[in-house]
């Protein structure tokens, strides 16, 4: 059996130092995307259990034809809003930059491996259910769109989480 | 005084240095540390007579058969109660209150029936009767506590009807640390229709202050044993026997039966009528261990302890501006709990720089959503205390928090 002090002591330690570092928190300060779009074609919203926080997406889509004829469907306006702690809303904030003009087909193809790239930090599992809510709403979001396209799917309740993040 | 230096010895946890640093554990709320004496418990019933209870002759059988029911009668001492068929073994004080719900509430609440909780209960204590009512068509009624964190008792008062069957209320509040006067309640609620069932969860109160279940004339009374230095998978409803004695069984199976035939089953007595199955023999030993620890420790000055502890903390925060604290100020009516905000910092993002401090705090719902809901915000932090805590202790938080708010300036 190893030393619990030595395993978690050092590898929490690696974790920490650069858990908030500028990016991550400049991210936070002024995220992207974040508010509610126009005329948005799907949309959804997910609750993490653990803490509450909650986090919606709106998204327009785009209906593109391909050289070969084939149709694709691509990501043309996103925006998230909610409240949400440093990690969670920078992920959020990182990932709809990233993922605007994106086929929806890749979008849907992300995993927690982008995630961790996009945010360039480390996290133990608790944290990463925090870091990976907004990619859960998205692709909530775009799994759901050939069923209700055109229309809201905000749940009721949850749609009262004030546009502007507490601060 | 407790003298917390040679407390500490007794907990082998704090020998543990993580990245160097001893520990600063501030979330007994959630669940306590252990001391040697419980650990030792554990060993001895598996070391020396790990073998099962009630249905052997052998000498180990019945020496863990007299552990098991002496560690009941103990255990049921510790809330001033003087019959132990009265003290039937769970897993925590969450079954608990689903055994009543389910044993109790199958045979007494129907749809004309009128269920009474507050907002400021646990999700044990809440969601419980909450699906029990929906279940049966029944009305529950929630009672709201004012913006210093006090249960309104006026509005107790209104609420209960002829149709009310049960009142359910938390002794001491996970979140806000108010201690209600569950005594008070008892009497309103007794003198209004005696009939009324009153459930206490006392899972935050047992561990903390010296309570009396006769004195406090309730018919149910909840706690667990991991929040009072016991094991986990350990707890205790403590009912009257009246009551458990018309109680269909919760769980079915071994134990909890007379004679069985192929066509019908006679069921055994309180308390074994609701101990189906083996149960967690090690566990109860275990926590009439902690009872035995926390005997001498003399729960009137754990209760001191746990008021000076918050008298400091709540001078420390005061003197912060950027700090907002939940619940009453008061430390007679507070237990050793304080849930808080700093402004414009996220509790995860609070919780998780305290901890590169080694400094351990809660942070999110705490079980208590509608609790945050009616505080107007969704997560809050939260610092509890105990035995082993020290003002030194408050003074690592302090100088933690400041950090963090520098790193979010």
């Amino acid at each position: 059996m190893s030393d619990p002090d030595q395993n978690g002591g050092s590898q929490s330690r690696i974790k920490m130092d650069n858990l908030y570092r500028d990016n991550i928190l400049d991210h936070y300060r002024s995220p992207k995307n974040f508010g509610r779009i126009k005329n948005p074609d799907v949309a959804s919203e997910e609750v993490n259990s653990l803490c509450g926080d909650k986090i919606g997406m709106q998204i327009k889509l785009k209906k593109q034809s391909c050289r070969d004829g084939t149709l694709v469907t691509s990501i043309q306006d996103i925006g998230f809003y909610g409240e949400a702690c440093a990690i969670s809303t920078a992920s959020a904030s990182m990932l709809t930059e990233k993922v605007r003009g994106m086929e929806v087909g890749s979008v849907k193809k992300m995993t927690v491996k982008d995630i961790l790239m996009l945010l360039g930090i480390e996290l133990t599992p608790t944290r990463l259910k925090c870091a990976l809510l907004p990619l859960e709403v998205l692709q909530k979001a775009i799994t759901q769109s050939s069923l209700i396209q055109g229309q809201s799917c905000c749940l009721l309740e949850m749609s009262k989480v004030p546009l502007v993040k507490k601060r | 005084m407790l003298n917390v230096g040679r407390i500490h010895k007794d907990f082998p946890i704090f020998k543990r240095l993580i990245n160097g640093k001893p520990i600063v554990y501030l979330d007994s709320t959630a669940s306590s540390l252990k001391p040697q004496i419980v650990i030792d418990a554990l060993c001895d019933y598996y070391k020396n007579y790990c073998v099962n209870i009630f249905r052997g002759v052998y000498t180990l059988s019945e020496e863990a058969t007299a552990k098991y029911e002496a560690a009941r009668a103990k255990i049921g001492k510790f809330i001033a109660s003087n019959n132990p068929s009265e003290v039937i073994f769970t897993r925590n004080a969450t079954e608990s209150i689903n055994l009543v719900a389910y044993a109790w509430g199958r045979q007494n609440i129907d749809a004309r029936s009128e269920i009474i909780s507050t907002v400021m209960e646990h999700h044990a204590n809440l969601v419980t009767w909450q699906q029990l009512a929906l279940e049966t068509g029944a009305k529950i009624k929630y009672i709201d506590f004012d913006n210093e964190g006090y249960l309104n008792l006026e509005e107790l008062r209104r609420t209960i009807t002829p149709k009310t069957k049960m009142v359910a209320v938390t002794y001491v509040s996970n979140v806000l640390g108010t201690i209600n006067p569950v005594d008070k309640i008892v009497r309103m609620v007794k003198n209004i229709n005696p009939k009324i069932v009153v459930l206490i969860d006392a899972a935050q109160a047992v561990p903390h202050m010296k309570v009396d279940v006769e004195a406090l004339g309730c018919d149910f009374f909840a706690f667990s044993g991991h929040k009072m230095l016991g094991p986990t998978g350990i707890g205790i409803l403590w009912g009257k026997y009246q009551l458990l004695e018309k109680m269909m069984p919760y769980q079915l199976g071994g134990e909890m039966i007379k004679v069985v035939t192929l066509a019908k089953t006679t069921f055994n007595i309180p308390p074994y009528k609701f101990e189906a199955g083996t149960p967690n023999i090690a566990g109860a030993l275990g926590l009439a261990a902690a009872v035995e620890y926390l005997s001498q420790l003399n729960m009137e000055q754990v209760r001191e302890h746990e008021k000076i502890l918050v008298k400091y903390a709540l001078e420390r925060f005061n003197s912060l501006n950027y700090i907002r604290i939940y619940g009453p100020k008061d430390p007679e009516k507070k237990g050793g709990v304080i849930a808080f905000n700093i402004n414009g910092i996220h509790t995860h993002d609070v919780a998780q720089i305290l901890n590169n401090d080694n400094v351990f705090i809660r942070s999110g719902h705490h079980c208590a959503m509608p609790l945050h809901t009616r505080l107007g915000i969704s997560a809050s932090c939260r610092a509890s205390f105990y035995v082993y805590n020290t003002q030194d202790d408050i003074d690592k938080l302090i100088d933690s928090m400041q950090k963090t708010k520098r790193i979010f300036k």
